[in-house]
């Protein structure tokens, strides 16, 4: 389906009620961002988004007064969490990207290379790894972990 | 030199486990009551700790002596044949969960694609498909899911 001719800013949709996921069809020439956008897709599947999360993504949004703004932000940004810690947990699971790390690839463009992932989608794992041992009361820097290109 | 220091594997390991619980040199030598120095070289393959300092640094990283000195890839294993644990699959919360396990499991084992697959049909129909309550999500190009860490509690 051709959706950014509807919605010129989308690349995938993902309805919780009807289990059904529409992708733009430009994605097809690009594999790893196709595999990203599924999987995180999916995990707005298994991880149903709550009312209000499109309008984040609709034209008229930005002329939406700031409270609603705010409260909207909020909402996606919780429903994001959710799904794309579990995309990046699945398309790079725990145990393999230590591993990886481990045995000496460690900056973002060769892991995203390694796990056949696009850059951007390894910059938000590794912000899940730091905000997990954030949560349990740990500062973890970019350095400890991987090397910054 | 012996071979573990020659092919780094125990200094890599002793390097990663520290990486990963977030600790820094300073801190974990003053943890052990040994110097930076000392610790820096067990790192560095320049220096072997002894059977009682490396059982030390298994403990306080929380993981095992065998995984230290490269005997299994697992930190968290206890037996270097150790089976999988597929109860622990159908004792996850959600569908969910249950896939980011097998998957995890998949991976930690080698065990074969079609089994993970097999294992994913067998999640949803013990679990179901979450209820969606019309919500829709949707994502714009080059960076997909924007705004999932930001928030005040992010880390800096």
């Amino acid at each position: 389906m051709n959706i950014r001719r509807k919605h010129p800013d989308l690349y995938g949709i993902a309805d919780s009620a009807r289990k059904l996921i529409t992708l733009d069809q430009s994605l097809r020439n690009n594999q790893r961002l196709l595999k990203c956008v599924l999987a995180e897709e999916i995990g707005h599947i298994l991880y149903p988004p709550r009312p209000g999360h499109l309008a984040f993504h609709e034209a008229g949004y930005t002329y939406a007064d700031h409270n609603s703004r705010s409260n909207i932000k909020a909402i996606v940004a919780q429903d994001e969490r959710k799904a794309l810690q579990w995309a990046t947990s699945v398309l790079m699971p725990d145990v393999v990207f230590w591993r990886v790390v481990r045995d000496g690839i460690n900056s973002v463009y060769d892991l995203a290379d390694w796990f056949d992932v696009e850059e951007w989608f390894v910059s938000i794992k590794i912000g899940f790894i730091r905000r997990q041992a954030w949560d349990s009361g740990q500062k973890l820097k970019w350095r400890q972990i991987i090397r910054r290109e | 030199m012996s071979e573990l220091l020659k092919n780094n594997i125990l200094p890599n390991r002793l390097k990663i486990s520290r990486k990963k619980c977030g600790w820094t040199q300073e801190w974990v030598a003053e943890k052990l009551n040994i110097s930076i120095g000392t610790l820096s070289g067990y790192e560095r393959g320049y220096r072997n700790p002894n059977n009682d300092m490396l059982r030390k640094l298994a403990e306080l990283y929380k993981t095992t002596t065998d995984y230290l000195l490269g005997l299994t890839d697992n930190p968290r294993s206890v037996d270097i044949n150790k089976e999988p644990d597929f109860d622990s699959i159908w004792r996850e919360k959600t569908l969910a969960d249950a896939i980011t396990r097998i998957v995890n499991m998949r991976a930690e084992f080698n065990l074969p694609k079609e089994w993970m697959y097999q294992m994913w049909d067998k999640a949803v129909e013990v679990y179901g498909s979450p209820e969606g309550k019309g919500g829709i999500a949707a994502h714009g190009p080059s960076y997909p899911g924007s705004g999932a860490l930001d928030g005040d509690d992010e880390p800096r």
